[in-house]
Order: C-alpha cells, then structure tokens, then sequence
C-alpha cells in the first residue's frame, strides 16, 4: 500500500497556503471549464491542468475551478466561462493551455478581456 | 475519439455524475501488460432499451442535454476497445445505476497512453456534485486509493483552485510512488 495519507495531502495543501498570496480578500473567481465528451476529446483536460499550474504559478487564491457538461457549442471546444469581480462574466472559445494561462494573467491578474477568444453568445444552457 | 486512457476515465466518470448517482467507484487495475478499468453508480441508470441504445453514437437521451441528438462517449469507448482487440460491457437497471468495465492489452500498437492521471483524477473529484467518488488505482498489486469525501473532510472546498493543486500532487506522488516500488508503468507507451 501506498505510505501517501491524507494528513500528507494536508501537509501539501498548507505548505501551499504559505506560498501564497491573498489578492482581494471576499472576492472569489470561478473558472468554469466545459468537460463534456466534446470538450475533453478538444483537450479540455490540459486546459484544466492549464489553469491549475498558473494559479499556482502566481499565487492566487479565492479561486473556484469547475467544470461542466457539454456547454452545447461543440465546435469551438474547449470552452471556459469566466466569473471575475467587477467585470462582465465572458465565455472564452478554443481555450488551448497557452490561451488558460493568457485568462490567468490578462484577465484575472490584469483584468482585461481577450477579445480575440470570446464566444460572443453565451450559450442557452448557461441562462 | 480520445486521446488516452485518462480522458476515458474522465468522459465515462462524468456519465455517472451526471446520471445523479450519490457514489461513484472507479478502479483502475493494471496487472502485466494487462489494464482493466471498472466504473459503477447508483445513479438513474437505464432500462434495456436504453442500454442497448447507449452504444448508437446517434442515440441520446434527450434530458441531460436538451436539442443535442447524439452521445459520443460510449461510441468513442466501444471503438477504441475494438480496435486494440479489448473487451468491456455495461449493465444497468433503472432507478438502481450503471456498471462499466473494460479491458484491454496496454502494449497493443492502438491502445491509448495513459496519460496525465493526476489531473484526470482530479478532474473526477472537481465535477459539480454532492456526490461520493472512490479513485482506486493498482500496479501490479501495489495500490492507492482517494476518497472525494475526504478530500471535502480535509480541506472543504472542492472547487478551490488550492484544493486541486494539493490533490493533484498526492496523486502524482502516489503514481511516483507506485511507479518507483513496480518499475516503469507498463501502460506508458
């Protein structure tokens, strides 16, 4: 059996809090990634992967990553919608792991939306 | 069709989920050469028309995603199976829950790669839900295995982007680790 428990998990995720930064104390961020059959054969799962490595990378916190089914705009997988305080909630179209890591820093650090990656409609399923 | 195993995992794990199940079980055994992957639910599961239906890649139910007329995930499996000589098999009652399992020889030239286990794991435990999931995961014997539940007990949470990063590590050490004590993974082509 493996010697990894949940107090290790802990260990890891409190080492973690140390590194990082709080930005704006209340405020919470949502990532939302479409991992439906569609979204993952498009490399959805990188995307999420994406994400999680330049948070890490820049130390924010009072992030939420989730996913979602099939956002039923197959062809422009993967699709990611975005929820940042004080800016209009924008779905992304196309998001490969280089356009994630851009949502990071442009948008969530630097607070401006990636004109050329917005699925201008938000999709029925999400109203 | 997808890529690796991981993302087969994530595509059938979602199909429980969303199937309104309450506990999910997902065992990922590798034995030699041999890689075998069992998913079971409770959710709504299905009647033997809908079963037998489950495979048309132009049959879906019509409520998970309103308007959309086909259902890729169980076509994209069924394929991939076929054409690295596998095999698999879905039972399911209505009102009871699904079971899927599926096998195949990992050093066939067609059988997909492992890929990133971590983060499909962790993409497992993130799906929206209150919802249980048991990751189990062996190599040659030697195993580990995580709990959606205690994750939640730990760190509360699930969604938090801390959250998943730390999980994702335990999961990658523990892969390490079984790595290390077997050998080279033998599904990594």
């Amino acid at each position: 059996m493996s010697k990894l428990t949940l107090a290790d998990l802990k260990k890891l995720r409190d080492e973690k809090k140390k590194e990082m930064v709080k930005r704006e104390e209340g405020k919470t961020t949502q990532i939302i990634i479409g991992m439906g059959t569609c979204g993952i054969a498009a490399g959805a799962k990188e995307v999420f992967d994406a994400f999680l490595d330049e948070i890490d990378a820049k130390g924010l916190t009072d992030v939420a990553v989730t996913q979602t089914g099939c956002m039923g705009k197959c062809h422009v997988e993967p699709t990611v919608e975005v929820f940042a305080p004080d800016m209009p909630p924008i779905v992304y179209r196309d998001v490969k792991t280089d356009i994630a890591k851009r949502i990071v820093n442009e948008h969530l650090i630097d607070r401006k939306i990636i004109a050329d990656h917005i699925f201008d409609k938000p999709a029925d399923i999400l109203k | 069709m997808h890529r690796t195993l991981s993302d087969y995992i994530v595509d059938l794990t979602q199909n429980s989920v969303e199937a309104g199940s309450s506990v999910v079980i997902v065992d990922l055994i590798e034995q030699g050469f041999y890689i075998k992957v069992y998913i079971s639910d409770n959710g709504s599961g299905m009647d033997a028309e809908a079963l037998a239906r489950a495979r048309d890649p132009f049959f879906t139910d019509g409520v998970k995603h309103e308007k959309r007329k086909v259902g890729l995930g169980i076509s994209f499996l069924a394929q991939f199976i076929a054409q690295c000589d596998g095999k698999w098999d879905m039972t399911s009652e209505a009102g009871v829950g699904t079971s899927l399992y599926f096998e195949y020889y990992g050093k066939h030239p067609d059988a997909p790669p492992l890929g990133n286990l971590a983060s499909a794991v962790v993409c497992c435990m993130g799906l929206p839900g209150s919802f249980d999931l048991k990751f189990s995961r062996s190599l040659d014997g030697d195993s580990y295995s995580v709990m959606r539940s205690e994750v939640i007990e730990t760190f509360g949470d699930i969604s938090d982007a801390e959250t998943l990063i730390a999980l994702r590590e335990f999961v990658r050490l523990s892969e390490n680790e079984l790595i290390i004590n077997k050998g080279t993974c033998k599904c990594q082509n």
